[in-house]
Parts: structure tokens; C-alpha cells; sequence
């Protein structure tokens, strides 16, 4: 990849002024047209993403990466197979979060939870890490991460500190990571990132809750804060959609897209606890509308106004909401948008829908804080375990490699 | 019916099997669990978590604490076959074993013994004692009661034993053990 300016000469603030956005955008399109991995060969929709959708394209190596802690609070990046088995595991400096897989390469990028600093890259056979990638000055992560369909550029979401507002951080792969720009992410604290099948198009749950660094996790601006999913144009950088939940409060913290582009996202409301809210989304391709599927009421109080994780079935007919403070994994019907069914599983958090593999059916795993990982079906019934890792606790999503 | 006795029939083998190998584990603290205190320790979060449930949905919400009052007679564990009180007493019955233990094996109770003030374990053991005895004066079926009677002041004491009990777990027990009630749940993202 070339472009007309080094890397040192790219400014990471984008949005100072009108002038300097529009300038600093038509210089990275610049760069963005120069580089022969952009094409996508014959128009081939491929997600790039984190779910058994995107691993449409290439082979799935039947492991995921998880973040986890030891009881120590030693923070770790392991990579475990579907069966609960692990193959290693590295310690980090920071609390991870989310993870992916490079498009082609045998690497897994781990990244920090807010307001962590660091993406660490490890190869997936040796566990060796082969990078790490530092935020940019002024900037923080949010722990998720996407690439794009060929591999050549790497999204994050971010925290702009000063102004307080999202980012999507963009990095330049075969330049060691080099950031070479950002985007403007719609919000206020964009948090899980997924790619369009369409191969075009960055999905982003922006939270709406503002943090500090110095304040560390606490969210400062509950009364004013506004959410919304937003659809990104990943090379120019514009808003091609967005929409926002029923009630401010409601925030949009993570989603997961089918094959077809079906989205599906959940809400962690900030609201009293006894309030009836919906609490998983949904938006269907052909529609502009943010459809949020109703929670029966008896579900209120167990679901303690949280979901963890979205996971949704490559074919898009199911999706698995995690609901760590009721204790439960949650089944949703999407053709019919009801609740489908439950099954216990106490503080799990980590979901990923899975292909089959010769030794385990198509389905979905999921994980929890007591170290414990089960494998459910496409029905929603226990496959396999609930195996459990001792001195291991699962932390908030699994990614597929 | 041949069909439905071979699959119970094979589940239970398979539920034999997996405790089995299972089980040594358990009563070892090793395999699955770093030591021995890390056994009991999965085991009081595990009794924590069930409460909850026995608390949440198999009596709150057949009640309809929830919902502003209205009983929901449909919502209570095995209503057609009337044996959703019966089924809550013998999984309370089941948690009370698992807590005392026997002349052989020393139960949950035993080992926390050494771990907390003796004083919350006493209030736990006496905990059960109440609980078992509520239920005890009921009948079996939930959905009946609440029925005919959904302000019946004896199913009322008895949910009020189960949230005493659940409470000493999950805001005594757990924190005096140092167990958070869970790594996602109370510091996710």
C-alpha cells in the first residue's frame, strides 16, 4: 500500500474543522484507491467479521478466541476449541474484550476493553504474539475490531478523550498497522463493530455513554446520552444510515449480522431496574426501521435490563442474546421476533454461532465468568459440555477463527 | 411409549456415565476445579444461582410479584401434573443434603465452617429448617392454589423462607467468601 504522505504526516484528529475532515478524507480515498487490495474480486459479498457468517469464503479453524482472567486477575487471550479444549493461552497487560481473525492470515487481534490502549495480534497455530498495535494519542479502544474483506485495513472502535466522541480508528495492515486515519463513528462511545456482507458497509453499535479515562468506567452523562446503530460507508466515511432506540437510555452495545445482512443488537438499559423495555433489535435489510422485539413482562425482572453477547445463525433465522445478570441464554425467533426459549447458564457472556465440524454440530457456543463453556445446537439444545477450564473466567464474547 | 422409556432410559445412563467421571472431580478439587475449596466454592455459587430461579421463576412469576399482582396459574412448574410445590420442596430437600452432608462426608456447612463466621452457617443451616417446613405444610400442586386461593397466606411464608434463604447466599455467603456473584454480570461491557 502506498500514499502520497508517511504516516508520521497523517494528523489522527480528523474533525477539527469542516475543511480539515473534507481534506484528510479525500487524502485517505487517495490512499484508499491506490491500493490494489481494495477490489473486491467479481463484486463477491465477504464478511470479514467475527461469526460463522463471515466465515463463508474460508476455512474455519474449529477454535474462537476468548479474553479471560485467572483468579489472580491476570488477563489472558486464549484460544479454545469448540469442544472447551484449549490450544494456549498468552498473558496481556490489559483486560480484553473482543477478538478477530485476519481475512487470510493465521492471526487473532485481541483488543482492550475501555479504556484500554492495546490490540495484541497472535498467530493462531503458535500462539505466539506477532504484534502489538499502541492507541493513537488522544485515543482509547472499546474492544472490537473488524477488517476489511481482503484483510488490508483494520477498523476499530475509539474514543476520541478531548471532544469525548466515536472513532473508527483505520489501520494499514501490510504497513505494520500504521494508522492511517479515522472516521467519525455517528456517536458518542461506538462499541461493537461488524462488517455489511455486503463488504461495503461498517455496522457500529455507538453506546451513547460518555467515559473518561481519568474517571475510569463511570459513565458521565446518563440523563443526555443518546444511542444508535449506524451504517458507515467504510472507504468514504459517510453515514448511509442510522437509527436510534425507542428510549435515550437504551444503549446499542452489541450486535451480530447474518449472511444476508440481517442485524441483530442488544441494549443495556441505564434506566430503573423495574422499567419493561425491549432489549434485543433487529433491522432487516429492505427495512429503514429499527424493529425491537418485545420482552414478555415476566421476563423483566430476570433479565436485569441486560444483554451481553449477540450471536445469530448464518442463515438468520435464530439469533442468541446472553443475559450474564438473569443468568440466562436467550433464543430469539427472528422470523417471528418473539423469545423463543431459554436455558440457564449462570454469568454467561460470550456467544458465537459456529459451522459444524467433524466432531460437533452447527450451533453455538457460549461461555461464562465461572470458566465454563457449552455448546448448544441450531435448536437451542445442549450438544456438548458444560465443560469447565479451572482458574479460568470467560470474559465477554468469543470470535470465530 | 417404548420410544419415550428407551430415551429416558438412555438419557439416565448418560447422566450416570458423566457423574460418574464427574464426580471424583468434584469431591477432589481436581480436573475441572483447581483445588478443593474451589469445588465447594462452584457448588455454593451453583445452589446461589439456583434460588434465584426457584425464587424468580418458579414462585414470583407463577404468583405475579412481578407483574402488579395478577397470579398466573399457567406460569407454575408442572401444572398440569400439580406438582410445582412438590417439585421445589424436593429440590430444597436435594440443597439441604448437599449443605449438611452425612456421618461419612462432611457437606457444604462443614467446610465453611473453617471459612466464615460459624454464625452465617448456623443462620443458612436454620434457613433450610424454615424452608422445608413451609413447604412442608403445603400440597403439592401450585397452580391449584393459586386458583382458588392466590393470597394463601401459607404459600406466601414460604416464599418468604426461600428469599430469606436465597438472600443469605448471594448477600452473606457469597461475599464473605470472597466470590463475586459473577465476572460478566457485575463488570461486563
Amino acid at each position: 500500500m502506498t500514499t502520497d504522505k508517511g504516516p508520521g504526516e497523517m494528523p489522527h484528529g480528523m474533525t477539527d474543522t469542516h475543511a480539515a475532515d473534507a481534506r484528510q478524507r479525500r487524502r485517505l480515498l487517495k490512499a484508499l484507491a491506490c491500493t490494489p487490495l481494495m477490489g473486491l474480486p467479481g463484486g463477491m459479498a465477504v464478511a470479514g467479521g467475527n461469526n460463522a457468517a463471515s466465515a463463508q469464503g474460508r476455512e474455519p479453524l474449529g477454535v474462537a478466541i476468548s479474553a479471560c482472567d485467572d483468579d489472580t486477575g491476570q488477563h489472558f487471550a486464549s484460544c479454545t476449541s469448540y469442544r472447551g479444549v484449549e490450544r494456549w493461552r498468552q498473558p496481556i497487560r490489559q483486560r480484553a474484550h473482543g477478538a478477530t481473525r485476519h481475512p487470510h492470515k493465521p492471526w487473532a487481534l485481541i483488543f482492550s476493553r475501555r479504556p484500554g490502549t492495546e490490540i495484541n495480534v497472535f498467530d493462531l497455530d503458535s500462539g505466539e504474539r506477532i504484534a502489538r498495535i499502541e492507541a493513537a494519542p488522544d485515543r482509547h479502544f472499546y474492544g472490537h475490531g473488524v477488517f476489511s474483506p481482503d484483510g488490508g485495513l483494520l477498523y476499530t472502535t475509539e474514543n476520541a478523550i478531548a471532544p469525548g466522541e466515536g472513532r473508527i480508528g483505520i489501520y494499514d495492515v501490510n504497513r505494520d498497522f500504521t494508522r492511517i486515519g479515522e472516521f467519525a463513528s455517528g456517536g458518542i462511545g461506538p462499541h461493537e463493530i461488524r462488517l455489511h456482507p455486503d463488504g461495503q458497509q461498517l455496522i457500529i453499535a455507538n453506546g451513547g455513554i460518555l467515559t473518561r479515562p481519568e474517571t475510569g468506567r463511570v459513565k458521565l452523562n446518563l440523563d443526555s446520552m443518546q444511542s444508535n446503530l449506524t451504517l458507515l460507508d467504510r472507504v468514504s466515511g459517510e453515514i448511509r444510515w442510522q437509527g436510534e432506540p425507542s428510549h435515550h437510555q437504551l444503549s446499542l452495545r452489541h450486535l451480530d449480522v447474518s449472511r444476508e445482512g440481517v442485524i441483530v443488537a442488544g441494549y443495556q438499559y441505564q434506566g430503573p431496574a423495574a422499567d419493561h423495555r425491549p432489549l434485543v433489535v433487529m433491522k432487516h435489510p429492505g427495512s429503514d426501521r429499527l424493529q425491537e422485539l418485545p420482552l414478555p413482562r415476566d421476563y423483566v425482572p430476570q433479565f436485569k435490563q441486560y444483554i451481553a453477547s449477540i450471536a445469530v445463525s448464518p442463515d438468520g433465522r435464530l439469533a442468541v442474546a446472553t443475559a450474564p445478570r438473569g443468568n440466562l441464554i436467550t433464543l430469539w425467533d427472528l422470523a417471528t421476533g418473539e423469545l423463543d426459549t431459554t436455558l440457564d447458564f449462570a454469568d454467561c457472556a460470550g456467544v458465537l454461532a459456529v459451522p459444524a465440524t467433524q466432531q460437533t454440530p452447527a450451533g453455538f457456543v457460549v461461555s461464562n465468568g465461572r470458566g465454563e463453556w457449552l455448546l448448544i445446537d441450531e435448536e437451542g439444545l445442549p450438544a456438548l459440555g458444560p465443560v469447565r477450564l479451572a482458574n479460568t473466567h470467560w470474559d465477554n464474547h468469543l470470535a470465530l477463527m | 411409549m417404548t420410544a419415550n422409556t428407551a430415551y429416558a432410559a438412555n438419557t439416565g445412563k448418560t447422566l450416570r456415565d458423566e457423574w460418574q467421571q464427574f464426580a471424583p472431580q468434584l469431591a477432589e478439587g481436581t480436573g475441572a476445579f483447581s483445588d478443593s475449596r474451589d469445588a465447594v466454592l462452584s457448588l455454593v455459587r451453583a445452589l446461589t444461582v439456583q434460588l434465584e430461579a426457584i425464587k424468580d421463576r418458579r414462585l414470583r412469576r407463577p404468583i405475579g410479584l412481578d407483574n402488579g399482582g395478577t397470579a398466573n396459574p399457567y406460569a407454575a412448574e408442572s401444572w398440569r401434573g400439580g406438582m410445582g410445590l412438590a417439585n421445589i420442596a424436593a429440590t430444597l430437600a436435594m440443597m439441604e443434603r448437599l449443605w449438611l452432608g452425612n456421618d461419612d462426608v462432611a457437606g457444604i456447612q462443614g467446610y465453611l465452617n473453617g471459612q466464615v463466621d460459624p454464625r452465617m452457617v448456623a443462620s443458612t443451616t436454620s434457613d433450610f429448617v424454615d424452608a422445608r417446613q413451609a413447604f412442608a405444610a403445603l400440597p403439592d400442586d401450585l397452580a391449584g392454589i393459586l386458583r382458588d386461593d392466590p393470597r394463601n397466606g401459607e404459600l406466601q411464608q414460604a416464599m418468604i423462607h426461600v428469599e430469606t434463604l436465597q438472600a443469605g447466599f448471594a448477600d452473606t455467603l457469597n461475599p464473605a467468601l470472597g466470590l463475586s456473584l459473577g465476572f460478566n454480570s457485575t463488570d461486563g461491557d
